[in-house]
């Protein structure tokens, strides 16, 4: 285990932000955060990188505390600006010696990631935002420490570059173990194997992701037409909720799976089928933390 | 340990940037042209020495002791108060404190302002051995240290601020109306309620460097204790 969080709780004043809080992340995993605003998901970050001390409870990282850690820990903060009157090589060569580079090194590294993200060398208050969150994203993989952790990081980018950025973090799992947490959750399930659900500061899920969808056992069903009348039709399965949006129905089976029976009756009903696949994450998310 | 590599790492990038920094350029500017406008009005007063009453010291080197006393807390206050507020409140901290020990990045920022701050009236002083009617070099030494422990004493203090307030805006208010209150009590109160009592400590340096310490100390521990969001 590369970071054991050991019943964590932080409160600001007489609120609870993250609430007696224990999971684990897997050496070489890639692992994903997911919960509504507000869950904690930044605090807990906080917690793991040292920077927000725990009101109780601790955390280890390397099997020490994150202090004595700080080497192998890589972060993007989600709210923190860079040196407005830096470049963004600038940023990254300092960043890069304390990581333990020479100087020259240093900039050859923060080259070489100005390049990986096609970034010009301007000073980061020069930059878009989308532009600096990449400043921020290269500076936490710089090195390849051995626990990469990412808050939100494609919040702000082109669809181009998340997907650029995809690809890099895939890459990085090799070396490295990911932690992020992002509210785009088609994109944490191409990425992720595990999962770790927050709501109001508390722990509510940590699943392998395939294991996660599989016991939501629910299908989603995608028609070539408006799937709202189809939900009253269904309603006379048994342990079974029917739920639709768009054209899509999501069916989750509180017993048994049921999708052959599902389809037969839709057939028989004169819907056109146009593809039957296991809920998403976002789908599996929604009905488990934002159901009205 | 990795603790000094970062030190140093840090203070050059500290020193570093306060050179490229307008502020902190003009500032020492100003304090430059007052000291040399100093030693100018000292050396034009040194016929009339002897009536002051003043050890066989030139007018001049009294005059950049005197002046430093004089702005040294005010040039610390205005080139520090954002220097730890500041990266807090924009964020920009958390990128150094993932990285390095709370320690390392305070101690890194307080040499490198000192430096900034204390070379110029330390250079004046050793000039001093040098000029036409030469100062012996262990009265330099002992007013250089002097000057030294009172920068850091005014710096500490600053530092203390820094932290304790979070918001550089907020910093620089406060830090100036200590500075205000700190004067008028030296002047109006029993020398216990100053905190300059330090003036009546002998030898001097040891309530400087009390002070120094104590609120450097103070300072540090808030800093190490601060959950930075
Ligand atoms: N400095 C703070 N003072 C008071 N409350 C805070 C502070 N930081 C965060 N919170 C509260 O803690 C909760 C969790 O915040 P956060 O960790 O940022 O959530 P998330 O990242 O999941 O959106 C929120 O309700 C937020 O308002
Ligand atoms: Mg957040």
């Amino acid at each position: 285990m590369i970071v054991e969080a050991r019943s964590i709780t932080k409160r600001f004043g007489k609120f609870t932000a993250v609430d007696n809080l224990s999971f684990t992340i897997k050496e070489g995993s890639i692992t994903g955060l997911i919960g509504p605003n507000g869950a904690g998901k930044t605090t807990t970050m906080g917690m793991l990188t040292g920077l927000i001390k725990p009101s109780a409870g601790e955390v280890l990282v390397l099997g020490k505390k994150p202090e004595a850690a700080n080497k192998d820990i890589g972060f993007l903060p989600q709210d923190a600006q860079l040196h407005p009157q830096r470049t963004a090589l600038d940023h990254l060569t300092l960043y890069g010696k304390l990581k333990g580079y020479t100087k020259t090194e240093a900039k050859e590294e923060g080259k070489k990631l100005l390049q990986l993200f096609k970034l010009q060398d301007r000073k980061t208050g020069q930059l878009s935002h989308g532009q600096r969150k990449i400043v921020g994203i290269a500076q936490a993989i710089l090195g390849t420490p051995r626990l990469i952790i990412l808050d939100e990081p494609t919040a702000g980018l082109d669809p181009g570059m998340a997907h650029h950025l995809k690809q890099q973090l895939l890459q990085l799992r090799k070396k490295a173990t990911l932690f992020i947490s992002s509210h785009n959750l088609a994109e944490l399930e191409q990425l992720c194997d595990e999962v770790i659900i927050m709501q109001e500061g508390k722990l509510i899920v940590q699943e392998k992701l395939k294991t996660f969808l599989q016991q939501q056992n629910s299908v989603a069903i995608t028609l070539e037409q408006a799937a709202g009348s189809f939900v009253s039709i269904l309603k006379t399965l048994k342990d079974a909720t029917v739920a639709s949006e768009a054209n899509t129905l999501t069916i989750t089976f509180s017993d048994k799976d049921k999708t052959p029976e599902v389809i037969a009756i839709l057939v028989k009903n004169k819907a056109r089928i146009r593809s039957v696949h296991q809920a998403s994450l976002e789908d599996s998310v929604v009905k488990l933390v934002h159901k009205p | 340990m990795h603790t000094m590599r970062d030190f140093g790492i840090l203070y050059g990038d500290e020193v570093k940037q306060a050179f490229k920094s307008k502020k902190i350029i003009v500032l020492l500017a100003v304090y430059l042209a007052v000291l040399f406008a100093g030693i100018k009005l000292g050396n034009l007063f040194e016929p009339f020495g002897s009536y002051l009453a003043l050890p066989e010291l030139p007018l001049a080197f009294y005059a950049v002791v005197l002046l430093s006393l004089i702005l040294l807390p005010i040039l610390i206050i205005v080139v520090s108060y954002d220097s730890i507020a500041g990266e807090l409140a924009t964020g920009s901290m958390k990128y150094l404190a993932y990285r390095t020990s709370r320690q390392t990045i305070f101690l890194a920022k307080y040499a490198a302002l000192l430096t900034i701050i204390s070379v110029p009236t330390l250079l004046f002083l050793v000039g001093g051995i040098f000029s036409a009617d030469p100062i012996p070099w262990i009265t330099v030494l002992s007013y250089a240290l002097y000057l030294l422990v009172y920068a850091a004493a005014f710096l500490s203090l600053a530092f203390l601020f820094s932290v304790l307030f979070k918001k550089p805006q907020r910093t620089l208010y406060i830090s100036l109306l200590a500075l205000i209150i700190l004067v008028i009590l030296r002047f109006t109160s029993p020398y216990y309620l100053s905190l300059f009592w330090y003036a009546h400590l002998t030898p001097v340096y040891l309530g400087l460097t009390l002070f120094a310490l104590g609120y450097g100390i103070l300072g540090l521990i808030l800093f190490w204790r601060t959950d930075i969001l």
